[in-house]
């Protein structure tokens, strides 16, 4: 398991559930699930069902069913001490308890949040922040200018682990300018700083140091925190007092944890659960056929066969590229993840500006040209390292088509285990095999973010060891791009070159499927693949 | 014999002390640690070095076993790296899944034992005594995890009798939770069972020729009731030990169990714990179950010995 | 993996010394010999000679690889892929019979390992009383540990991988040869043709090779063929929990773990397997059972 951004959460999820990790992802802008409710469907009237016991059902407006509790299905618990960091457990948590100051679509523009507008000074240097007006926590207290600033200061400290401290650094400067007004202050221009806050959760400085233990989470999100039980349930109640009047229209949110993938397979099939987020691909693929059931797609997350290039023979690009071609990413994106996945060989999600189709298929599955380029570098019969990331178990088979691949096209391939105990020490230190196959999460809240904090492509130093002028110079033009278009060029240069020196091989973006029930709609996803319930209604 | 259970007692407390350092060891010893897991792999080596100082992981090795073992032995286990919940609180929540698994299994395996040991000893019938006799050697056969995924296929997958995993409570769902207990438990209490029966089948054999048989037989006592009332009492001692061997180790037995059956379990929160590196977290599930196998083993002897002198007089050579 | 260490009763570990203080070897192999003629022991070897025969000789006829993958996955029983093929559409069949091998090996390897080694340690009382003791009451540990447990603090140590497994059964089978051996040394000490041979100036390492060893043979054999069962469970068991066989080497383990996925679809994944495991657990434990009668009876 492994993952977004590598998230030692995946590595909570064991081995013994054998799930295909890569849940979770997803995309940006909301992916609705479709189809409203044939009423006559719900799966699940049961008595056993969470809906009855809760009482919060405090619907506003809107008749119908609304103020439904609904009850979603999790294969991770919560990990609240990980609060700030971008990792699949939060995906649950920080869209519903907490709200960002902005949102970041698919397409690099930001929509206002708890900040309601912001703006940059002439020069760049400077960044004002102003904030929604008469919103308060779930505690009643009001929320404010000095809240943000707790928060992205506690985000940027050493200790935080947050994965865009790097981003949240470039400022010299964060401080409130008044009650609902934020400052911050730069010695560069960099707007793509505004990355970093559409992935922090705002959280409420006075009970910050309750958090940790789960005892109290007080944001200002939809949702209210009302209980945890560890390793079983999280019970979310409305928050009638929200920012954003009228909503949410459900009346709460019962979450099961259920790490294994038959038993989630099983709840839902049984009504136990309305919805099941980040099901395990193969089980998806099944309840496609079942005509009570929506199952939504999400964009994918990387993943893909990194090369270390200090290591021989991997140091000749030829051989990267005969590994490139050697990957047989349409048998991947089918068996491995049941057809939850789109081959592609671009980090980026297809979307994104300056990646072009012809990128995406730059390399197909072509033996005779992997065996030429290996027998052009001297290499043919070489022994490789490979070792596929333990974080999910999808990588050990991506791995096995992998080798396949390459065995055919004459080198020869020693599996290597790395376990889940030791495989973040060996990606801090940059100390990782010829050839290992993991992914990268972070891709989907952006480039920048992308290279400034996920290890395998940050320039200074990364795992595969690229740390050639050509491509640091290429990272550099796109952090420091101050447009769209001047962004949009810089991505288009930077993938170009990834895919001639294919030291990071994307094989599929991979997708975490979603399926619920068809009474409920207006489910979405953000850019940071966290759940958003904000609009969604439930029919029973 | 009070002698003999200070004697029991000290060399088991001297073995789990040994223990506890071969644990603690081979844990900081491995590669891995649960900084480096808790940070996540993206992150820098001085973000790992904050959060071992914080863990008191950079502290040395030895400090840390003490440490550890004076929380222990105060009853604190802890805190989780990765979960960063009471380490007490995690095994409470689990514990109840567990438990009802091995008390299931355990169940089953001395009630099949004996039924099957007592048809073994007593029937006149050639054929019982092959059948039962084959289905010993094929039960023996049967590791949870191979009679786990026969279970399954047949009652879950081909039959749709039973569910194929997970738990529930047996205060909240005792419907539910007895549904899911049925085919881990039996696949658990499968292997043990034959043994037990065999041992007791043995022991009935001899006992049956013993005297106070031919006495009850003599005051015109029916077979059955001589065989249930008098020779089966009589007969359960290395059974016993058996039986109380085999409890030991159901908790280890519970790690395959849950792992085939999806139950959340202490199992797969040991596993869990082991490959996070959670150190403090995996040292109190290995200690726990090391401890169960041992005080079982313990318990067995001393009751054995109370009952019957020659095993104390025999253990003391 | 069979939480046990306790096993079915084995013979007497002590023979009657001959006259000469030697046990009858000579009558020894005709006793094997016998003993795997019975309808149980040649039932019990006919099972095992069988897979171990068809593990080795049949992928010859395969058309496909064990690790030769293909675009159809999960197929299910045809006429070119007998048993279906897996997730990355490898032929089951060439994965069992791969996979059989696989755990063959490794039950070579380490329960010949643990007999050698453990009865070995277990007459270390020969040389030295408290050396002795020492082991017994660290076989006793040892015993007291579930092998699970055992084997999972193995995988702690290293990566898993078929080393990792070796090392395991031989940990978890190895005490039970060694308190075999110690309680045969244990009877043969204080008798009074050990005391002769000391005073008549034999050395103490040959005493033991002479008149120990050859009491604790049978009681060996047994063993051995009940360990090869139990070696294979316990394979089976720690590659179900993960910390077994990796892919994309095949095991009937790793084998069992992968297709438990596909019960529903590719049933024949994870039976097939199962199917094998019976067989070779049954093949040893019927002859274990008519070595011990044979022993027995003498």
């Amino acid at each position: 398991m492994d993952d977004s951004s590598r998230r030692m959460d995946e590595l909570l999820r064991s081995s013994v559930s054998r799930r295909a990790f890569l849940g979770g992802a997803l995309s940006a802008g909301g992916l609705l699930l479709a189809g409203c409710g044939s009423s006559g469907n719900s799966g699940g009237s049961g008595p056993t069902g969470g809906a009855s016991s809760v009482a919060t059902a405090s619907a506003t407006g809107g008749g119908g069913n609304n103020g439904a509790i609904l009850r979603a299905g999790i294969p991770n618990d919560f990990l609240p001490s990980a609060l700030l960091r971008f990792n699949p457990a939060q995906r649950p948590l920080h869209r519903t308890v907490y709200d960002y100051l902005l949102d970041r679509e698919q397409d690099g523009s930001y929509k206002a949040s708890l900040a309601k507008s912001w703006e940059w000074s002439a020069d760049k240097k400077t960044l004002v922040l102003t904030l929604q007006d008469g919103v308060t926590f779930h505690s009643g207290r009001k929320f404010g200018a000095d809240d943000v600033v707790f928060t992205l200061k506690t985000a940027a400290a050493p200790k935080s682990g947050v994965q865009v401290a790097t981003i949240l650094k470039k400022a010299t400067d964060v401080k409130a300018s008044g009650a609902n007004q934020v400052t911050v202050t730069f010695d560069q221009p960099f707007p793509a700083y505004l990355d970093a806050l559409a992935m922090i959760p705002i959280v409420d400085s006075t009970t910050y140091a309750d958090l940790a233990s789960g005892k109290q989470l007080i944001g200002t999100g939809p949702f209210t925190w009302k209980s945890w039980t560890p390793g079983s349930k999280v019970m979310m109640g409305r928050n009638d007092s929200y920012w954003q009047e009228g909503k949410p229209y459900i009346g709460g949110i019962e979450f099961s944890i259920l790490k294994q993938s038959q038993a989630m397979l099983a709840a839902l099939q049984s009504g136990g659960i309305d919805l099941a987020v980040d099901m395990l691909a193969r089980d998806a693929a099944t309840m496609q056929k079942d005509s009570r059931f929506a199952v939504t797609t999400t964009p994918g997350v990387d993943v893909y066969v990194g090369c270390s290039t200090q290591l021989k023979p991997m140091d000749d690009p030829r051989v990267r590229q005969a590994v490139a071609y050697a990957i047989d990413r349409k048998r991947i994106a089918s068996q491995v993840y049941s057809g939850f996945a789109e081959p592609s060989c671009v980090v980026w999600p297809s979307e994104t500006p300056g990646v072009t189709q012809q990128m995406v298929n730059h390399y197909t599955y072509d033996i005779d040209k992997a065996k030429s380029l290996l027998t052009q570098a001297g290499v043919a019969g070489t022994e490789i390292e490979l070792a596929p990331s333990p974080q999910d178990p999808g990588f050990a088979a991506a791995a096995d088509i992998v080798q396949f691949g390459l065995e055919q096209a004459g080198l020869k391939i020693k599996r290597v285990s790395i376990t889940a105990a030791d495989w973040p020490k060996r990606n801090q230190s940059y100390d990782l095999p010829q050839l290992w196959i993991s992914w990268i999460a972070l891709t989907v809240s952006g480039p920048v973010a992308t290279l400034m904090a996920a290890n395998p492509l940050t320039a200074k130093a990364n795992t595969s060891h690229m740390t050639a002028q050509g491509y640091t110079d290429k990272v550099a033009a796109e952090l420091g791009a101050q447009s769209a278009d001047e962004s949009k060029s810089a991505i288009a240069d930077l993938t170009n070159y990834m895919l001639d020196q294919a030291f990071h091989n994307t094989m599929v973006q991979a997708q975490a499927p979603r399926v619920g029930v068809k009474g409920l709609t207006g489910l979405a996803t953000d850019a940071t693949l966290s759940l958003v319930a904000t609009d969604a209604k439930l029919s029973k | 014999m009070s002698q003999y259970v200070v004697r029991r007692l000290l060399g088991a407390v001297v073995v789990l002390f040994v223990v506890s350092i071969v644990i603690f060891s081979l844990l900081h010893l491995a590669p891995g640690d649960p900084a480096s897991v808790l940070a996540g792999p993206d992150a820098t080596q001085s973000q790992v070095a904050a959060i071992r100082h914080g863990l008191g992981l950079d502290r040395p090795a030895v400090t840390q076993y003490f440490a550890w073992l004076g929380h222990l032995l105060t009853g604190d286990l802890g805190t989780s790296y990765t979960l960063q919940r009471p380490i007490s609180e995690l095994i409470g929540q689990r514990f109840g899944s567990t438990l009802q698994l091995t008390a299931a299994a355990a169940i089953l395996m001395v009630v099949f034992g004996l039924i099957m040991g007592v048809i073994l000893a007593t029937t006149r019938l050639r054929v019982i005594r092959q059948i039962i006799d084959w289905l010993a050697t094929v039960s023996l056969a049967l590791p949870p995890f191979v009679s786990g995924v026969i279970l399954i296929f047949l009652f879950a997958v081909l039959w749709k009798l039973l569910p194929s995993g997970g738990d529930a409570s047996l205060v909240g769902d005792p419907a539910a939770a007895l549904r899911k207990l049925i085919l881990p438990s039996i696949a658990m209490a499968l292997p043990g069972a034959p043994v037990i029966a065999r041992l007791l089948a043995g022991e009935i054999r001899r006992s049956l020729d013993n005297e106070f048989v031919l006495t009850a037989q003599s005051k015109g006592a029916g077979r059955k009731r001589i065989v249930w009332r008098h020779v089966v009492p009589n007969s359960l001692g290395p059974a016993l030990i058996e039986v109380g061997i085999r409890i030991g180790h159901l908790l280890g037995g519970a790690v395959v169990a849950e792992a085939i059956f999806a139950r959340p379990g202490l199992g797969s929160l040991l596993i869990q714990s082991v490959e996070t590196r959670d150190y403090l977290l995996a040292q109190v599930l290995l200690m726990l179950a090391i401890t169960a196998a041992i005080v079982m083993q313990l318990v067995t002897e001393l009751v054995i010995a109370a009952i019957d002198p020659r095993i104390r007089l025999g253990a003391k050579a | 993996m069979s939480t046990t260490a306790t096993l079915p009763p084995v013979g007497p570990a002590q023979g009657e010394p001959s006259p000469d203080g030697r046990l009858l070897t000579r009558g020894l192999w005709g006793r094997y010999v016998q003993a795997l003629r019975s309808a149980r022991g040649a039932a019990g070897l006919g099972i095992v000679l069988v897979v171990v025969l068809i593990a080795v000789f049949a992928p010859t006829l395969l058309s496909y690889g064990a690790y030769e993958q293909g675009p159809d996955a999960l197929t299910g029983p045809s006429a070119h892929h007998l048993l279906g093929t897996d997730e990355v559409g490898r032929d089951l069949l060439a994965r069992l019979l791969a996979g059989t091998r696989v755990d063959l090996i490794i039950t070579l390897i380490a329960v010949p390992t643990a007999a050698v080694a453990g009865t070995l340690l277990g007459l270390l009382g020969m040389l030295s009383r408290f050396v002795g003791a020492l082991f017994q009451r660290i076989f006793d540990v040892l015993l007291g540990v579930p092998a699970v447990i055992l084997g999972v603090a193995v995988a702690i140590a290293m990566a898993p991988g078929m080393k990792s497994v070796i090392i395991a059964i031989v940990l978890v089978t190895l005490p039970m040869f060694g308190r075999q051996a110690g309680t045969a040394l244990a009877g043969q000490l204080p008798l009074d043709y050990v005391a002769a041979a000391e005073v008549l100036g034999f050395p103490r390492r040959r005493i033991m090779l002479r008149h120990v060893l050859p009491n604790i043979v049978d009681a060996i054999f047994v063993r051995i063929a009940f360990t090869m069962a139990q070696a294979i469970t316990i394979e089976g068991g720690l590659s179900v929990i993960g910390l077994g066989i990796q892919s994309p080497q095949p095991s009937l383990g790793s084998m069992i773990k992968g297709g438990s996925a596909y019960l529903l679809t590719t049933p024949s994944y994870a039976l097939a397997p199962v199917g094998v495991v019976i067989l070779l657990v049954v093949g040893y434990t019927m002859v274990s059972d008519a070595l011990n009668q044979a022993v027995l009876r003498k």
